[in-house]
């Protein structure tokens, strides 16, 4: 970027005051060698100074933005997204919208993307145990939607908190969160029951 | 009962995915984190039919068992007026007033082959998975209700009120049309799963309700109509309906 700016500004049309010279005519007249050289000479310097002042403009840019970012809360479960975090960060979006069909149309329900495991592992509980809605203020889904100012429905029919047997995961983690046995024999015993 | 064909290089690649399937049960074995995945893979095929048989001769007058399953599975209140709550089932008695014999039967959707509440949405929320299962895509029910009026069973309900503390499994709320789903979160989760109303049926100890797929004459519920029959509520409306009555 920098250095495409200063090749449309140096050489004659400059000197000249013709900021307005279009493009082609700026370089016919640059043909001369001496020109040439000098348009080096008066670019690079420019184009240091255009880098430094465009980094500088950046990083004051980063620095007000920090100060107002949404405070995401982190996962309460598992290690990594069910994609990317870069990409679920922008087309998250997509992917739940493209699950729904798939999931209610077709019945297909073995897609990662499903809204109730988006509950699961990103829900927040309080420090009694409870578990607080994704959607609520400061909460996961709600933090970045606020910022971004989106509104969403989901959440009037989708329930925004983890099952029951969630919650029991995340309270007691010696039960079943990291231990497949007692989670299975858990799954188990429930559908014995049922 | 009628059966739809299925091409031939779709059978083949039922059968692949069946395959793979088979592959992926087997590297679960040695993954039992893996548990949480035996979901359905393969979309609703149109080699099923789902539908319900319900023996009459076995439902008593007064027993809502059905009823308290399904509202159970699906975070139904059954509380507030009867004209505006929801119900996925409602239970009937029959009186014939010449004999005095007495009929008592559980009532929900019942999956239309050509069902008149997908004939008239507007938006096709209104839908037939390739299963048979009539279902309403609340994502896009605009809550019309000319389904509602459409339906020659009144099986149909509208959400009046804001809901809160829904079931994870069961997405409800306000401002669109509902009904029974034949649980198509349990018997998509896994094979052989029954309905809500089915399982708390058997539990009471009534079995009165046979859930399966009216495409395989193996089935327990194809088997039972062929030796005793059934009939359908309003047959003269030629819906081919998926839930079946016996003793009617
Ligand atoms: C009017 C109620 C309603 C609203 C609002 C709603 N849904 Fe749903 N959603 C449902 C129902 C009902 C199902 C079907 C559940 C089933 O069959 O298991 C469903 C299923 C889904 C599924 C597939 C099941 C799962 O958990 O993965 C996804 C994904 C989904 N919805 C995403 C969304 C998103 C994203 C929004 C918001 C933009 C949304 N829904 C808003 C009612 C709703
Ligand atoms: C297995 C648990 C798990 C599931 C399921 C899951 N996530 Fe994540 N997600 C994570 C983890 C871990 C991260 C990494 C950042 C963190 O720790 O919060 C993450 C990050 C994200 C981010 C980026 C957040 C940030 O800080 O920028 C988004 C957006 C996101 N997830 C959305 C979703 C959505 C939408 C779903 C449902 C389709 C979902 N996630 C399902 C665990 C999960
Ligand atoms: C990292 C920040 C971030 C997080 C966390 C996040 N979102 Fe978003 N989401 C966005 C942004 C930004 C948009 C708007 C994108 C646009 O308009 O292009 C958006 C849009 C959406 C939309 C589409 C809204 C519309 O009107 O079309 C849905 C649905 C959605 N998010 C669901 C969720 C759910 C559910 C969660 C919680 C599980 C979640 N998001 C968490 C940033 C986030």
């Amino acid at each position: 970027m920098a250095c495409g700016r200063p090749k449309l500004r140096v050489g004659p049309s400059q000197r000249e005051g013709g900021f307005t010279d279009s493009v082609p005519a700026t370089v016919s007249r640059m043909e001369n060698q001496s020109m040439r050289i000098t348009a080096l000479i008066v670019c690079l310097p420019l184009c240091a100074f255009g880098a430094a002042t465009a980094q500088g403009l950046l990083l004051q840019r980063a620095g007000s933005q920090a100060e107002n970012r949404p405070v995401i809360p982190k996962a309460s479960k598992g290690d990594q997204c069910v994609a990317d975090t870069e990409i679920m960060r922008k087309d998250h979006m997509s992917l739940l919208n493209h699950q729904r069909d798939e999931t209610v149309i077709e019945g297909i329900r073995s897609e990662p993307y499903s809204l109730v495991s988006c509950v699961n592992c990103h829900a927040q509980t309080d420090t009694s145990g409870q578990a607080i809605r994704i959607d609520a203020e400061g909460q996961f889904c709600e933090s970045c939607h606020s910022y971004a100012a989106v509104k969403i429905d989901c959440f009037t029919c989708h329930a925004a908190k983890p099952a029951a047997m969630e919650v029991i995961g995340n309270a007691e983690p010696h039960l079943m969160r990291d231990n497949p046995h007692t989670l299975v024999s858990y799954l188990l015993n429930k559908e014995a029951n049922e | 009962m009628s059966r739809v064909p299925v091409a031939d290089n779709e059978k083949s690649l039922q059968a692949r995915r069946r395959f793979l399937q088979g592959l992926g049960l087997a590297g679960m074995a040695s993954m039992s984190y893996s548990l949480l995945e035996v979901k359905a893979k393969t979309p609703a095929s149109s080699d099923k039919r789902w539908g319900l048989l319900i023996e009459t001769e076995k439902c008593s007058s007064g027993c809502d068992a059905c009823v308290r399953g399904c509202n159970e599975e699906h975070g139904i209140d059954d509380a507030g007026d009867d004209l505006t709550r929801a119900q996925w089932i409602r239970k009937i008695d029959l009186k014939d007033e010449l004999t005095g014999n007495e009929t008592s039967l559980p009532v929900m959707c019942q999956h239309c082959e050509s069902a008149p509440c997908v004939d008239v949405c507007p938006t096709g929320a209104s839908f037939k998975r390739a299963d048979g299962v009539v279902l309403v895509n609340k994502h896009t029910c605009i809550g019309c209700r000319y389904c509602m009026m459409a339906c020659p069973y009144k099986a149909r309900s509208f959400i009046h009120e804001t809901l809160t503390e829904q079931k994870p499994s069961a997405p409800r709320g306000k401002g669109t049309v509902e009904s029974c789903t034949l649980c198509v979160h349990r018997i998509d989760e896994e094979q052989d799963r029954q309905p809500a109303c089915a399982v708390k049926c058997t539990e009471e100890a009534h079995s009165a309700i046979t859930f399966g797929d009216l495409n395989d004459p193996d089935s327990s519920i194809s088997q039972k109509l062929n030796t005793l029959g059934g009939s359908q509520i309003r047959a003269d409306l030629q819906l081919n309906t998926g839930v079946r009555y016996q003793g009617l």
